[in-house]
């Protein structure tokens, strides 16, 4: 049995990436894994509620990223402290062959949670693993939101407590081993990149779908939170100078925004709209939404700076949409099976002519189309076996690493 | 001209490093200077002058300083002191922390990056690295003054120039100045020095330094409770620069636990004075205790500062050898570092 950490995802309705990863493996992992939190009322660690649980499935996106704990769940969790325990706790018994099975953490924790670790380890014998996403918060904290930033070199450092480190493309694996070379941290744990897998939302994976245009001329979809480094605003301006030069083609953008660096793109967005350019925005969608959207749109485009996977790309490209992206990177490293116009640069001219080619190019736009159809993406259920099966080699309760200060 | 960024130094009250690195080239520098906040410099700076800044800064707190620095018509210096806040996170504000990769990103787009040390330029070119900045600025070491005061250095100099020894005639004392806070790490002194004086070696220990706001209540909770016990515990709380030199001048030797450091100021200061300094092996200070006067220590190494601390107190060759190394080994001071700058700007 592992224990899943899922102290965040069980306690917010948001579907950004992260999120959509830790539901997608828990789902994966099926009886295979307990679904765990720290109650901070509790102040302790315990196996998900029904409530909870019912909140893994959820497939309407909440408008906030934030965690709530409703009140009932807070007099509960306090209560239960004050009458001197935590819950029925079943840890980490070996599986039937025998091996200790340990601990997966796919979310990004608070520091609270960090705090934390050490009882959770303790009843988890077997490997303890994270996730990683990326260290993009470090590498470009113009386009991250203060508080991440202020998060992340403390974050880097506790991931060093873990027996492994399975990071989502090598992209991230190599920023993470950089940080740690940098750091001086001597004995790390592996890090081994296992990118993520392709979720199957109502069986349309890999069906190309015939385009509906609507009535500005086909539909050019980008999906993805509307911050910084999503890079929104050189898309704004590249559609900007395509309607400027009279093509016809609605851009259509599913996300929800981040209050503090998805501002500017709001109210370029906003801008537009006041002058009747056919942007069309309504924060984020629900799977059938978003499925809809694929299926009407002509292509995508991703324009973000810098990305630990993109998710978005591969989901375009499975539902058999080109995608325009950047090519360097952990992007690049998506697009290069195909089914993408990677670009050297995403700024707002590149990014222009790109949309330009696509829209008025049908045989390339085609060729990539069948490109896209013809790649083949990991399902979650090929992703839980692969982590699992690394973990099984990792070696568990490593001496602590040591940092050179 | 240099204009000189005083945007945040300029209403500092404190006492750190960095304010006195501010402070002390600013006034070094002299005519060739002109102390302003960066707004105003934006609008003055003209393609023959230099913008030099030795503070701390993001787009958080300086809107519009990146656009600043790319727009600029004129040219771009800066000191970098050290990368502290991402090293050490847990024992940092988190403004400070949230400040520094922008910070760090900011600085590649100078024209040029003095380090306080060859550690810390290391600590600078590997995190742009990092970063994937791919054509940095020139970062070269300027070495920091160690003449927070002036002196005839000498056996004794100080007292001899009116500087007189805090201690008296009492037991010999350890000084050790700095900030109260985890980084520098006071309490392995003050573990180590109760182990001491537990066996019987008779000496005081005198802590100097302003309270971390938010690091540093506990331990100095833990120094006023223990002092209140024992008398041979003193805590002097901030000092002026005239105090810190008579807590040296009546000094065996000076302590340094730290555990990161940009540069370590106090060391080179208690070298200034003649005074041996015991200090963590750390590269920063590595750096500075090659040149003489040092007992470098494995940071954070209990058994290490025990016996080092009581070889400083009882071994009279090795605190006379380490002195006169102190004495005698060129120390650089402010005037040269203002010097090595400006004439690096007016040939650059």
């Amino acid at each position: 049995m592992l224990l899943l950490d899922l102290t965040h995802t069980a306690h917010t309705g948001s579907l950004t990436g992260i999120q959509r990863v830790t539901r997608s493996l828990w789902k994966a992992l099926g009886s295979g894994s307990l679904p765990v939190c720290h109650d901070p009322h509790l102040r302790d660690w315990r196996p998900l509620e029904g409530w909870e649980i019912r909140n893994l499935s959820v497939r309407t996106p909440a408008a906030r990223r934030g965690a709530s704990w409703p009140l009932v769940s807070r007099v509960r969790g306090t209560l239960r402290r004050f009458a001197g325990g935590g819950s029925a706790f079943p840890g980490c018994d070996p599986d039937p062959a025998g091996r200790k099975r340990g601990l997966i953490e796919p979310e990004i924790f608070s520091p609270a949670v960090a705090k934390a670790l050490p009882p959770l380890f303790a009843r988890a014998p077997g490997p303890r693993v994270a996730l990683f996403y990326d260290a993009i918060a470090l590498t470009h904290p113009e386009l991250t939101p203060s508080g991440t930033v202020a998060r992340f070199p403390g974050y880097l450092r506790e991931l060093l407590a873990f027996d492994g480190i399975a990071a989502i493309s090598e992209e991230s694996r190599d920023a993470l081993l950089g940080y740690w070379r940098w750091l001086g941290a001597r004995g790390a744990p592996p890090v081994v990149a296992i990118p993520l897998a392709l979720s199957e939302v109502g069986g349309l994976a890999n069906r190309p779908l015939n385009p509906t245009p609507g009535p500005y001329g086909p539909t050019v979809l980008s999906v993805g939170t509307l911050e910084g480094r999503k890079n929104h605003l050189a898309l704004l301006d590249a559609c900007e100078i395509l309607w400027a030069r009279g093509l016809a083609f609605e851009l259509r953008l599913i996300g929800m925004a981040q209050s503090q660096t998805g501002r500017n793109a709001l109210s370029r967005i906003a801008d537009l709209r006041g002058r009747c350019r056919p942007v069309r925005y309504e924060g984020p969608a629900d799977e059938v939404e978003l499925e809809r959207a694929y299926g009407e749109c002509a292509f995508t485009v991703y324009p973000s700076l810098g990305e630990g996977f993109g998710l978005p790309v591969i989901e375009s490209l499975g539902r058999g949409r080109a995608c325009v992206c950047l090519g360097r990177g952990a992007l690049g490293e998506a697009a290069r099976g195909g089914g993408c116009l990677a670009l050297d640069s995403v700024d707002a001219g590149s990014l222009a002519e790109a949309i330009a080619r696509l829209l008025t190019n049908p045989a390339e736009l085609a060729r990539l189309e069948n490109e896209a159809a013809g790649r083949k993406f990991k399902t979650w259920n090929d992703y839980a076996r692969e982590l699992t099966a690394w973990m099984d080699g990792l070696e568990p309760s490593r001496e602590p690493v040591a940092v050179r200060e | 001209m240099i204009y000189f960024d005083t945007t945040k130094s300029g209403a500092a009250s404190h006492s750190s490093g960095l304010v006195r690195l501010n402070s002390r080239l600013r006034t070094e520098l002299g005519a060739l200077a002109a102390p302003m906040a960066w707004t105003e410099a934006a609008r003055s700076a003209g393609e023959d002058d230099w913008f030099l800044t030795t503070e701390l800064f993001s787009e958080d707190e300086r809107p519009g300083f990146g656009a600043f620095l790319r727009g600029r018509r004129f040219r771009a210096a800066a000191v970098f002191s050290d990368a502290i806040p991402l090293k050490l996170p847990h024992i940092t504000w988190p403004q400070s922390v949230a400040r520094h990769p922008g910070y760090l990103k900011l600085l590649a787009g100078f024209d040029r990056v003095w380090a306080n040390s060859e550690a810390s330029r290391e600590e600078l070119l590997g995190f742009w690295r990092w970063q994937g900045i791919g054509s940095p600025p020139p970062v070269d070491v300027l070495n920091l003054g160690a003449d927070f005061i002036p002196i005839r250095r000498s056996r004794g100099g100080a007292a001899a120039e009116g500087a007189a020894p805090a201690a008296g005639a009492g037991p010999p004392s350890i000084v050790c100045i700095g900030i109260l806070e985890p980084r520098k790490n006071q309490a392995l002194l003050l573990d180590v020095c109760a182990e001491l004086w537990a066996e019987g070696l008779n000496f005081s220990l005198d802590l100097a330094g302003r309270i971390n706001p938010v690091f540093g209540r506990e331990l100095a909770a833990r120094i006023r409770s223990l002092a209140r016990r024992n008398p041979r515990l003193r805590y002097h709380g901030a000092v002026d620069d005239a105090e810190l030199a008579r807590l040296y001048a009546g000094a065996r030797a000076s302590a340094f636990p730290t555990i990161a450091e940009g540069c370590g100021l106090p060391l080179l200061e208690s070298l200034w004075m003649g005074v041996p300094g015991v200090c963590s092996d750390i590269p920063s200070l590595v750096e500075s205790a090659a040149g003489g006067g040092c007992l470098a220590l494995g940071v954070g190494d209990r058994a290490a500062w025990k016996a080092g601390i009581r070889r400083i107190l009882t071994d009279d060759a090795l605190q006379a050898r380490l002195e006169a190394e102190a004495v005698s080994r060129p120390l650089p001071t402010w005037a040269d570092c203002a010097r090595k700058l400006s004439e690096a700007l007016a040939t650059a």
